[in-house]
């Protein structure tokens, strides 16, 4: 839509120099999804459960090593990576579907077909109500 | 295509250990540009607030009107910043920040998808920012606390002065909030799971088309 705007080059926000510069659409091969049919919220835990292969991309093999021994988000991995989400999601997603990670989080949001009612249940708010009185 | 992954010579890493994953649970702060959303995250977060690239194109980098306020923040990307507070109970919570400007709202609906509610954080100043975020949270019925944020630690105004400025009605809690300031940060959150948990128990109220 506004092409016009497209080459102002993103302010660097955290170095400037050693990041790669590839079109965000060709980490994808041109997808914004993955092959798979969910959608990864922000906030879906990413694990590992197989290490990084040289069959694999450049793109895997680092959300592979990032995962390996802590759970990350999908926003969080972006952020490790200087991905974008969208990027990161379809990475994940194929990930997901080779069976070299695993995804936790995902039934609360994605699985519902109404975006307003997720069904946080009231146990786990009262939980969340406790923990953030208890900081 | 699944390949085996057992083939790499000599490992270093043991296989993951098996943890349970923790539950993930998230609450939004939305408010108009530079309000302060950032600084209200890093106010609690365990981790430095972390930022990404929320959007997929390139389209939305460039030049951008910052509502006269070109003095409290100079760039602006579609990063999204966001941060992290562990709970008992193996709990994670996260904390996302809305990119801060209108024509960002398209990607508002990925980011409130399983949230808890939201907090709005209004800067009494510019009153007229918060609007967007407001009408999104009051026309999909999900849990939201306006936040008058106190920049100097001092309340300028009246909440139900704002509260008329801003025409949010009675249900919806307004309160102050210092965004640097832990306890205060902690306040709103607390108000918006107490909202979260009242619409859990009284569903229909929920479901505003």
């Amino acid at each position: 839509m506004d092409d016009r705007r497209r080459h102002v080059p993103p302010a660097p926000r955290h170095s400037d120099g050693d990041d790669f510069h590839v079109r965000p659409y060709a980490l994808t091969r041109g997808r914004t999804r993955s092959a798979g049919s969910v959608t990864l919220p922000f906030e879906a835990l990413v694990q590992a459960v197989a290490r990084p292969s040289v069959s694999d991309t450049m793109e895997k093999r680092r959300i592979l090593e990032l995962c390996a021994d802590t759970f990350e988000s999908i926003a969080e991995i972006g952020a490790h990576l200087r991905l974008p989400v969208g990027v990161v999601r379809v990475v994940v997603g194929d990930l997901l579907e080779s069976g070299q990670v695993r995804v936790h989080g995902l039934t609360a949001a994605s699985s519902s077909a109404s975006p307003t009612s997720p069904s946080i249940s009231l146990s786990v708010l009262e939980s969340v109500l406790d923990g953030i009185s208890s900081l | 295509m699944a390949f085996p992954p057992s083939d790499l010579a000599a490992p270093v890493t043991a296989p993951p250990e098996p943890v349970v994953a923790p539950t993930v649970v998230k609450i939004v702060v939305a408010g108009g540009f530079a309000v302060g959303k950032t600084t209200f995250i890093g106010s609690i977060s365990d981790i430095e607030p972390l930022s990404t690239e929320a959007a997929m194109t390139e389209h939305s980098l460039g030049v951008d009107d910052a509502g006269g306020v070109t003095d409290r923040k100079t760039t602006t990307t579609v990063a999204m910043d966001f941060g992290r507070i562990g709970l008992p109970g193996n709990l994670w919570l996260y904390l996302f920040g809305t990119p801060g400007q209108d024509r960002f709202l398209f990607m508002w609906d990925d980011l409130v998808l399983g949230a808890i509610g939201a907090v709005v954080l209004v800067d009494t100043d510019r009153l007229e920012q918060c609007f967007p975020a407001i009408d999104y949270f009051e026309s999909r019925g999900i849990p939201f606390v306006v936040a008058v944020n106190c920049f100097d630690g001092v309340a300028r105004h009246h909440l139900e002065d704002v509260r008329e400025a801003l025409q949010v009605p009675d249900h919806i809690p307004l309160l102050y909030t210092d965004a640097r300031s832990r306890a205060a940060t902690k306040h709103a959150l607390v108000n918006v799971v107490r909202l979260a948990m009242e619409r859990a128990r009284t569903p229909e109220v929920a479901t505003v088309g």
